[in-house]
This record gives C-alpha cells, sequence and structure tokens, in this order.
C-alpha cells in the first residue's frame, strides 16, 4: 500500500520537479505512469524508495513513513522495494549471480556480503529470480558479456531476490529493441500477476502503456493531470498529459506506424 | 641605411656599434620577410636601435673590471631594452592592433634575455679571461667575435620568439623563451659550468678504474675468510619492500574510499581524508625513513618496512581514489536502492570496477618500494642500503660497484615478474 500525500520535491538550485502529488496505490497494482522527459516521473520513483529527498509531504509505503526517516530505516524501507534502471546499472566486471545477490545485501550480516560467503538459500533464490525471467542458463556469465535485453531481465531478478513487496521500474525498455521491450512487459506484467507485488512502471512510449498498463497515471510539469484505468484512455487523453499532439517518437512501433 | 652607420660608426668608432647596426639589419630583414615591417623607415629604426643598444652594452662591458658582476648585468640589460624597445616599435606601428602592454612585454623580453645571457656567459666563463689590470680605460677592447656571436644571436632568438609570439598571437613561443631566460638565469646561479664539466672529466675517468672489476665478496673483521655479504641485505631490502607495499595498499583501500567523491561517508570524512592524503603525499620518502629511524633506531629493517608503509600508503590512496573519483555511479545507486549499507555497497558497487586498476597499482608500488628502500637504506633503514652506503663511506668503490648490480638485477627480475602478473591478471 504507497499513500503519497502532497508530496513536492525542490532539487537544490530551485527546480521544482514535483508539485502536491496526491496518489494511493492498493497492493498487488499494475500501474503505469507518462509524461514528457522532466514531468517528474523519475522523481516519483525514487521518491517512494527515499533516494530523492522529500522536500515537502508524505509518502508512506507499508505503513511507513519515507519522507525523514533515518538512514537505518531508510535501509528497511527500501530492501522491501525493488528498483529497475533505464541503463540496468549491473556490475559490469561481475557474474551475473553475484549482480542478482547484490538484492540480498540487506538481508544478510555484513561479513557476510564482504567475504561473499552468501547463504545457499539466498543463492538458491537468486537463481529462482533468474528462472523466472528466463535467463538462468547465464548465471555464471560475466554481465558485460550480455545482451541488452538480457542484462535488464538480470536487473529484474536483481530486484526480485530482494523478495520486494513494491517493484519500480524507471524506463524499463527505454533502452531496448521493440521486441526485447515486449519481453520485458510481459514479464513485468506476469511477476505483478503471480507474485502479487505492487508494480509502477514509467513509459514513455504510449503505445506499451497502452497495452499492458491497467491504471494509467499521468504526469505533467511535476503536477499529476491524470489518474484512471487504462481502458478509458483515449488520445485525447494523451493529449491532455502531453500537452501536445502525439508523434512517432511516442510510440515504440512509431517509426513503422 | 648605410649612412646612418657610417655616421654612427664614425662618431663611436669601435665595433659593438657595427654589430648592433648589424643585428639592426637582420632584424629588419627578418620582420620584413614575415611582413612585420614594412618601410625603410622601419629599418632604419631596428639599425639604429640595435647600435644604440649594443653601444650601452659595449660601455658596460668596456668600463668593468674583470668578471661582470649583476649590477654590470643590469646596465647592459638597459643597452638590450633599446635594441627591444625599437623592435617593438615597429612591430607595433605596423600592427595597431597589438596592444601597448604586449609591445612592452617584447621590449622587456629583450631586456631579460640580454641579463641571463650575460649572467650565463659570466657563469661559463666566457668573459672571465680579463684580468682587472688588462682593462685600460680609452683603449680599445676588442672582446672575442664569437662573444657576440653567442650572446647577439641568443638574445635576438629569445627577444624574437617573445616578439613574434605576442603578434602572431600565439603565448607558446613567449612562454618558451620566458622559460629559456628562467633558466640561463638559474644555471649561472648554481654555477652550471659545461666548460667546468669538461674539465672534471679526465678526473672522472681515473675513477671509474677504481670501480671495475667489482668485489663480490669480502672480509668484514680481520681474520675472517671473505664471503657473499651482498645477499642477506638485497633480501632484507626486499622483504622490507614485500612488507611495506603489501601492508600500505591494504591500508589505503578504505583512505582512499573515504578521500573520493562517490563512495566518501559525508562531506567532513571526505575533507579530512583528503586533507590527511595530500599533506602525507608531501613527505618524501627519504624523510619516512629518516623519522621511523630516529624513532626505531639505526640499522633495523623495522624501521625501513615503517617507511615503506607509509610510502606505499600515501602513494595508492591518490591514484586509486582518483581512479574511484571516475567510475560509473550506477552500479553504487542500485546497492544504495536495494538496502544496502555503505560499506556494502562500496564492496559490491564499486570495488568490482576498480579492482584491476588496483592490482596494477599494488604492482608498480611494489617496484617503488624496491627502488626506495635502497634509498632509504642510505640513512640506516637497514637493507642493502645500509651495506651500499657503508662500503661508500670506505671509499671501496669496486665492493659497491658490485652491491650496485645486484641492485640493478633485483630491479630487473621484480620488474619482470610484475610484467608477467600484470598480463596473466587480465
Amino acid at each position: 500500500m504507497i499513500k503519497i500525500r502532497g508530496l513536492s520535491v525542490v532539487y537544490p538550485g530551485g527546480l521544482r520537479a514535483l508539485n502536491n502529488v496526491d496518489l494511493d496505490i492498493a497492493d498487488g497494482e499494475f500501474v503505469v505512469i507518462v509524461g514528457l522527459s522532466g514531468a517528474g516521473k523519475s522523481t516519483l520513483l525514487r521518491a517512494v524508495n527515499g533516494l530523492v529527498p522529500i522536500t515537502e509531504g508524505s509518502v508512506q509505503v507499508s505503513g511507513r513513513e519515507v519522507a525523514g526517516a533515518s538512514a537505518k530505516e531508510l535501509r528497511e524501507i527500501r530492501s522491501g522495494i525493488g528498483l529497475i534502471f533505464q541503463t540496468f546499472n549491473l556490475v559490469n566486471r561481475s557474474r551475473v549471480i553475484n549482480n542478482v545477490l547484490m538484492g540480498r545485501l540487506s538481508k544478510v550480516p555484513r561479513w557476510r556480503s564482504l567475504l561473499g560467503m552468501w547463504p545457499p538459500e539466498d543463492v538458491e533464490l537468486a537463481m529462482q529470480g533468474l528462472e523466472r525471467v528466463d535467463i538462468v542458463d547465464k548465471a555464471y556469465v560475466r554481465a558485460d558479456n550480455l545482451s541488452g535485453g538480457q542484462q535488464q531481465r538480470v536487473g529484474i531478478a536483481r530486484a526480485l531476490a530482494q523478495e520486494p513487496s513494491v517493484l519500480l521500474a524507471d524506463e524499463p525498455v527505454a533502452s531496448l529493441d521493440p521486441v526485447t521491450s515486449h519481453m520485458v512487459m510481459r514479464d513485468l506484467q506476469r511477476i505483478n500477476r503471480d507474485l502479487g507485488i505492487t508494480t509502477l512502471i514509467n513509459l514513455h512510449f504510449l503505445d506499451l502503456a497502452r497495452a499492458y498498463g491497467k491504471r494509467l497515471i499521468g504526469l505533467r510539469g511535476g503536477e499529476l493531470v491524470y489518474d484512471g484505468d487504462i481502458a478509458d484512455v483515449s488520445d485525447e487523453v494523451f493529449r491532455q498529459i502531453y500537452g501536445r499532439a502525439i508523434t512517432p517518437d511516442d510510440l515504440l512501433e512509431g517509426a513503422s506506424a | 641605411m648605410v649612412v646612418g652607420v657610417s655616421v654612427v660608426s664614425a662618431v663611436a668608432g669601435d665595433v659593438a656599434v657595427l654589430w648592433g647596426a648589424l643585428l639592426g639589419a637582420v632584424l629588419a630583414a627578418g620582420l620584413a620577410w614575415v611582413g612585420a615591417a614594412r618601410t625603410w623607415s622601419d629599418a632604419a629604426i631596428l639599425v639604429v636601435a640595435g647600435a644604440t643598444g649594443l653601444a650601452v652594452v659595449w660601455s658596460v662591458l668596456d668600463n668593468r673590471e674583470g668578471v661582470i658582476d649583476m649590477a654590470e648585468s643590469l646596465q647592459a640589460a638597459v643597452g638590450w631594452l633599446v635594441v627591444g624597445a625599437g623592435f617593438a616599435y615597429v612591430l607595433w606601428r605596423n600592427d595597431k592592433g597589438l596592444g601597448w602592454p604586449a609591445a612592452l612585454a617584447a621590449a622587456a623580453a629583450w631586456a631579460v634575455a640580454g641579463f641571463a645571457v650575460l649572467e650565463w656567459a659570466t657563469a661559463i666563463g666566457f668573459l672571465n679571461d680579463l684580468r682587472p689590470f688588462e682593462v685600460e680605460a680609452g683603449e680599445l677592447q676588442v672582446l672575442d667575435g664569437s662573444f657576440y656571436a653567442w650572446t647577439g644571436g641568443l638574445t635576438s632568438s629569445l627577444g624574437v620568439a617573445a616578439g613574434f609570439s605576442l603578434r602572431v598571437g600565439t603565448p607558446a613561443l613567449a612562454a618558451v623563451s620566458g622559460a629559456l631566460a628562467v633558466t640561463l638565469f638559474g644555471a649561472n646561479k648554481i654555477a652550471f659550468s659545461i666548460g667546468e664539466l669538461f674539465k672534471q672529466f679526465g678526473r672522472f675517468g681515473e675513477l671509474a678504474e677504481q670501480f671495475w672489476p667489482p668485489q663480490w665478496t669480502w672480509s668484514e673483521f680481520t681474520g675472517e675468510a671473505p664471503e657473499l655479504h651482498i645477499l642477506d641485505p638485497m633480501i632484507e631490502t626486499i622483504q622490507i619492500a614485500v612488507v611495506g607495499a603489501t601492508l600500505g595498499c591494504l591500508i589505503a583501500i578504505p583512505v582512499a574510499f573515504m578521500a573520493s567523491r562517490p563512495t566518501t561517508y559525508n562531506g567532513p570524512v571526505y575533507w579530512l581524508s583528503r586533507t590527511t592524503m595530500n599533506v602525507l603525499r608531501t613527505v618524501p620518502d627519504l624523510f619516512w625513513g629518516i623519522i621511523f629511524v630516529t624513532a626505531v633506531g639505526a640499522g633495523s629493517p623495522f624501521a625501513g618496512a615503517l617507511a615503506m608503509v607509509m610510502f606505499s600508503m600515501t602513494i595508492m590512496a591518490k591514484l586509486f581514489s582518483e581512479t574511484v573519483d571516475t567510475i560509473d555511479l550506477g552500479p553504487l545507486e542500485a546497492a544504495r536502492a536495494s538496502g544496502a549499507r555503505q560499506s556494502q555497497v562500496i564492496q559490491t558497487g564499486a570495488m568490482p570496477q576498480v579492482l584491476p586498476n588496483y592490482v596494477a597499482y599494488a604492482l608498480y608500488i611494489f617496484e617503488l618500494n624496491i627502488r626506495a628502500s635502497v634509498v632509504i637504506g642510505l640513512v640506516g633503514a637497514g637493507g642493502i642500503g645500509l651495506e651500499l652506503n657503508k662500503q661508500r663511506s670506505f671509499f671501496q668503490w669496486d665492493r659497491v660497484m658490485a652491491i650496485v648490480l645486484v641492485i640493478f638485477v633485483a630491479v630487473i627480475l621484480i620488474e619482470l615478474l610484475s610484467i608477467y602478473i600484470r598480463r596473466r591478471l587480465v
């Protein structure tokens, strides 16, 4: 359960990235967030797990308040939230399995992670995550020897290894080709359905949003301008969110459309 | 121009003025060739400036008593300033875009260069051969023609370089000529003399005979059979280097992480560790040796090892922290987003990215340690440096040669080992 009230984020330097956002997300929901670049999508996502400092308002995740939390509390909150990045953010020189095990860092004692002596249950959990995204055969391959789509799936597995209650994905498919993008979106959909993890995804391809989204949130200029079911979303709604007509750049299949 | 020269030479009647006029003519031709001087009046100005300037220089030299001292060099510099002023004026009148600061600088460059060259000439003994009683007032002294060629040529090129760089707008030449002037001045001050070097060369040859053949074994005490005394100290030196490099590089890891922006804990920690690192880094390795020898006692390899620990630590911390400053921040953010503590973030996010660099630095620092521990042996921190110093103080050059050869071989072997390891790791 994510409860956001009056959330404002102002970066040092004065940029008001989010302005007075109110949002409620129930457990197990699959939410897609769209908006122009700079509309505040990344900021919103990172405000949920406290990676950006919250200037005003409150963000509660599973009953715990993120705004103003201490370092220790933040770590505990974050350990239940998985974050998937547009640029994958894997450790290139490490093997896939070690990258996925990074998701278990908050759950094991410091000495174990420092020495690389992971408990077998954690390794098993990591393997299960890899299996869920269908990449377990690459477990001992170096991360930079994988393709983009494979690397993102490792990123998903890493997030899953945390056994999170919330999954955040910041433009997970922006660096991928159309076919792989669909695969990754299907994986995220399946994970949400099978494991019941609350999922928030930033997208800037509108056709993907329409294809896979259930609930759509539109941000514009740091403000929430749309919140509704994907079925009710028309091109007119997108135009309202974007403040301009839709262009082929906004569609994944835009070039061929 | 010819008229000008004959007038001047009729009045002064000496060689310096002719040389000065020639200098002016050469400058005029050069400037005309590059288009910085266009008219005969430009040439006339340069010739007059050259003649007058060198006349001033000459008057100083003529009136000296023996070696030229700095005051006289300064006075002579005024003469060069006249030349420079003419040069700068011609530049300026043909290119009004050249501001007066630049023109002033060109003139000043001549004066500075002239001063520096005169000091240099004194230092290398060009003008030392005229003793006081040989200089007679009023009598025509024709100095060695090569003197004029040398100093004239050098000064001219320095001044021209400075002027041109200003004209063309590339400060590089001015910088180079400035650097040359500073070098000449410094060389004069430390009595750097090429002539002196050649004189000493013969002596060096005699000395070289004492170094060869090297003496590998000798007796420490009377009645003792000659033994190989080199091996143990060399092994001790290597051990000092190994201990120093290992401990120093290990300690440097947390220090480096604290002193790098991506991985530091907070502002104060960052500034404190960076400042400490920069301060400690300025201590030369020899000084670490002296500190620890004083603390622990002379002849003790422990002192040497401690010194090497500090030496290695400071170098590794600097190199490593600069590498960590450039890492990709993405994996760090990912680790932080999963709820990891800072130490785990560093361990899993940062360390794998920089590990190859760390190993390369560690091997390099080990090589440095070998050489450095020889040096600190000279101040009594144990190892082969101590032995080397001992034999040197007894003037046993053949034994010194043997020790030097052993050190040489050891360094080469370790260098090969280091290359091998580095290749295997990549």
